[in-house]
């Protein structure tokens, strides 16, 4: 009998290729019916659709949320060509995706770059989504990497097991201080044993890995251009993605043209992307990007909490929605501050905010009140944890007594102001805790400086924030729950359990079982220390005319976006 | 002339060299160090590494020096690269700075093509039905926000009636027509929010210029009333509007930026507020001297304006 190997465990956890389908198919039915109310489109898809990319199809098995967007009608052929323009607030900060270091790349970045481990909208790692054909482990300390054939990127380099070897060490090189160092700080060395075959020799088990090649870390980048481009490369940059990249006017637009031989073909064999052209303009202002949409300028662009409304009333436009996009509000505390020293005062805090009227007053209901941890939901990692601190006045009086604060309590939060619902959730905060006897004062400033005064500098109490949807969970524990996290502002152990259990974490291979251990520690962090506190999930929202057609495909596993299944109506 | 010239020319340098200083002190006075802000979304380096940075960044020497350093490399024409970017400077500010200047030149424009009409027509009836509701509209317009105004004119002229585009920008070198058609509701902006100012200086100085002497002889000469008017007394009205346009031209260099914000406009405006706002010291330091630089070339054109306009003024 075979020896069943980790990987070979962990891919049997999953549906039988028949099966999986065939939920798919129910799935998207299921899916096109909810959705059926916001958009014209027909409602009578099936799995059968040329739009239907493993992405939406196992999306709609997850979650029972509506995302709303047009899927095509199931017997029409996508229109092939034609070019779009999108708008999107944030500049790139580099669209080289080892250097970047701003939340907004991914929007570029992945359309210009394949990574080797792809995954879908749950951030499940999916073969048929990375250029990776297959891989396996076969013991705790090696991870082996079969590499699709004949792939080659936009300047005709081919993809070979040199390539990525040369990608990982580019990636560890402390000279390049690439913000997606870390991920490989267990990789030893990557063998190649032939050119289509990349084998990891780890330090440790990790289990991370995995997830961590889906992301920054794992874009395939060319060599040759790199070389030849040096450090200009961040501005011409070359892979192996679906889109080419054509021109980039700072703060003005990106645009890429589609690959003619990008590897990945749609169910029927037709090319992808469908798009010929992508512009993506910058702009900052969400009401004038409404604006633009409305007028026809942008076929899709972000959507403010705000315009929610409007756009639902109007029959022209499609409301496009990714839950637990982000954790728009999280509560950190720094445990060794005296004023917040002692847990109950900090689980009082807890109890004593209300996160869904914070929801209703500055997201207008868009968010999700968080029931689980820092891990949102619609990731495979989600569970809520049982026995949290919910908005709860009374038990919070009761806690600060206990404490020995019936008479109140003084206490330091900062928050950022790049972002106006971060202040104004501050503020909701601070007048609802004045409720239980709590006197909060707040210290704004630009995020930079707040996250290095609280992590770095180790001032204030508590630092009430958002953070971006960080799929793989031991990338936020390693940063957060260890000794020596940058995102731990004590920079000491916060509890032996707790440290081991994160590298439990890290070292199990099992996703069922890697599972529990994050609900355990997910329990300890907020239930025992009330460390990490999220209060709202948020929701990303993107606003669409019926022009653009495969938007239920758009989001990433990790809530950005994608366009190889979009296309033009015709 | 030609030696007042040059000899404002040379005076401009130790200006520019005192403000960039003055810029450099005060940035590295402001909280938040580069690197720390540098990495704070999401990487993590250790200790040593951002030591290291420091190090190559020049962040671990006295104040003085780190700027002398950076003067130097200016000279040789080295303004550095963006510690967010890591792409050269030279390339932001060659996207950026001719966007500024043309969104600056045509509001620039525009609010004078609104307010000489509007304050010679204020001044020749002054107190008439004409003289308040332009009094009326300038006081809106200095008190109203630019944001609220760009937000209006954008839900009339781009969504509803879709004459205009709502955001965006196409440089006149591409295609003039495609270009003023972008730059139109943000040019109305801006210049709405310069030209009252002109406006009531016009209105103001023509008054008082029209009470002299002259006037009242040109009138006795015989001369038709446009002559005087716009021959004889504007151009003595103008000078002191001369100035405080030259004062208001900084405010207009140093960009739009929240008209940049909302149009959605590459300006230089948007890069430099980012760029303090992140503590990406080359960039703000290479765009304030370039604003200095402007504001001296503008002043310097103001009074040579003078010399142009008032044939007493000679240097």
């Amino acid at each position: 009998m075979e020896e069943s190997t980790y990987w070979a465990q962990f891919s049997r956890r999953r549906l039988g290729r028949r099966a999986f389908l065939g939920v798919v198919a129910a799935g998207l039915g299921g899916l096109a019916t909810a959705c059926g109310g916001k958009n014209k489109a027909n409602n009578t898809s099936s799995a059968g659709t040329t739009s239907a990319s493993p992405t939406a199809a196992s999306a709609s098995t997850q979650s029972a949320t509506p995302r709303g967007g047009t899927p095509l009608p199931s017997a029409t052929k996508p229109k092939i060509g034609g070019s779009a323009t999108f708008g999107y607030g944030l500049n790139p900060s580099s669209l080289d995706p080892h250097l970047g270091n701003s939340g907004g790349d991914g929007y570029y970045w992945r359309a210009i770059f394949d990574t080797l481990v792809g995954t879908d909208r749950n951030y499940q790692p999916t073969p048929d989504l990375s250029l990776a054909r297959t891989w396996e482990t076969p013991d705790p300390t090696t991870l082996i990497f079969h590499l699709r054939d004949g792939v080659t990127l936009h300047d005709g380099t081919p993809l070979t097991s040199d390539l990525v070897s040369w990608n990982i060490q580019r990636v560890q090189n402390p000279q390049l201080k690439s913000t997606a160092a870390a991920s490989f700080a267990t990789v030893d060395r990557v063998e190649t044993p032939d050119s289509l075959t990349a084998r990891f020799v780890l330090k440790s088990p990790d289990s991370a890995l995995l997830g961590l090649l889906a992301d920054r870390g794992g874009a395939i980048i060319s060599r040759q251009a790199a070389e030849k481009f040096g450090d200009k490369f961040g501005a011409n940059p070359v892979g192996a993605g679906p889109f080419m990249f054509e021109e980039w006017v700072p703060n003005n637009y990106v645009k890429i043209k589609a690959f003619p031989n990008y590897w990945r073909k749609d169910a029927s064999g037709n090319r992808l992307p469908y798009l010929d052209e992508l512009t993506i303009r910058i702009v900052p202002d969400p009401t004038a990007a409404l604006a633009s949409v409305r007028a026809g300028e942008l076929l899709l662009a972000g959507l403010a909490a705000k315009d929610v409304s409007s756009v639902q009333n109007d029959s022209s436009l499609t409301l496009l929605r990714f839950e637990g996009g982000s954790v728009a509000s999280v509560l950190v505390f720094n445990l060794d501050k005296p004023d917040v020293q002692d847990p109950r005062v900090r689980l009082a805090i807890c109890y004593g905010v209300d996160p869904e009227a914070v929801n209703k007053a500055v997201y207008f209901g868009q968010n999700t009140v968080a029931q689980g941890g820092m891990w949102p939901i619609n990731t495979w990692v989600y569970q809520p944890v049982s026995g949290r601190p919910t908005y709860d006045p009374n038990k919070a009086r009761q806690l600060l007594a206990q404490a020995g604060h019936s008479n109140g309590v003084s206490v330091k939060l900062i928050t950022w102001t790049d972002d106006p619902t971060q202040v104004q959730q501050a503020t909701q905060y601070q007048s609802q805790l004045k409720q239980i006897g709590v006197n909060v004062q707040i210290e704004q400033f630009t995020v930079g400086v707040a996250t290095a005064n609280f992590y770095s500098n180790g001032q204030d109490d508590l630092y009430s924030t958002g953070w971006s949807r960080y799929p793989e969970p031991d990338w936020n524990a390693s940063l957060m729950y260890t000794p020596n996290g940058f995102y731990n502002p004590m920079k000491r152990e916060i509890d032996p359990q707790l440290t081991k259990l994160v590298e439990q974490g890290r070292q199990e291979y099992d996703q069922e079982k890697r599972k529990q251990i994050y609900a355990q520690i997910n329990d300890l962090v907020i239930n025992k220390y009330a460390y990490y506190v999220p209060m709202l999930y948020g929701t990303n929202l993107v606003v669409a005319t019926k022009k653009i057609l495969g938007t239920d495909t758009l989001f990433t596993g990790d809530g950005k976006w994608q366009y190889p299944y979009l296309s033009l109506a015709s | 002339m030609v030696r007042y010239i040059l000899v404002r020319l040379v005076h401009a340098l130790p200006i520019v060299l005192l403000v960039t200083f003055a810029t450099y002190s005060l940035l590295l006075m402001l909280p938040g160090d580069p690197v720390t802000v540098m990495f704070a979304q999401g990487g993590a380096l250790t200790p040593q590494q951002q030591a290291n940075l420091r190090h190559q960044l020049n962040l671990d020497k006295p104040i003085p020096v780190q700027w002398l350093l950076w003067v130097k490399d200016v000279a040789t024409g080295d303004f550095g690269r963006s510690t967010q970017t890591r792409l050269p400077v030279s390339r932001l500010l060659r996207t950026s700075l001719p966007v500024t200047l043309q969104l600056g030149t045509f509001a620039l424009v525009l609010s004078l093509i609104l307010a000489i009409p509007a304050g010679v027509l204020s001044a020749v009836r002054a107190n008439s039905w004409f003289d308040r509701i332009a009094t009326v509209v300038a006081i809106g317009g200095v008190a109203m926000p630019d944001f609220f105004l760009a937000i209006v004119l954008i839900i009339i002229f781009a969504s509803r009636l879709h004459w205009l585009p709502a955001t965006g920008w196409i440089s006149l070198g591409t295609n003039p027509t495609r270009a003023l058609k972008y730059m139109l509701l943000p040019g109305i902006v801006v210049g709405f929010a310069l030209a009252p100012l002109t406006m009531r200086q016009i209105r103001s100085s023509l008054l008082e210029v029209l009470r002299q002497d002259y006037v009242r002889t040109a009138r006795a000469k015989g001369l038709r009333e446009q002559r005087v008017v716009l021959v004889h007394a504007l151009r003595n009205a103008l000078l002191p509007t001369l100035t405080v346009l030259s004062l208001v031209i900084g405010r207009l260099l140093a960009g739009q930026v929240i008209v940049e914000q909302i149009f959605g406009i590459p300006g230089m405006g948007r890069v430099f507020v980012g760029a303090i706002l992140s503590r990406d010291f080359p960039v703000v330091q290479a765009t304030v001297l370039l604003i200095a630089l402007m504001v001296i070339v503008a002043n310097l054109a103001a009074d040579i304006c003078y010399a142009v306009l008032d044939p007493r003024i000679r240097y």
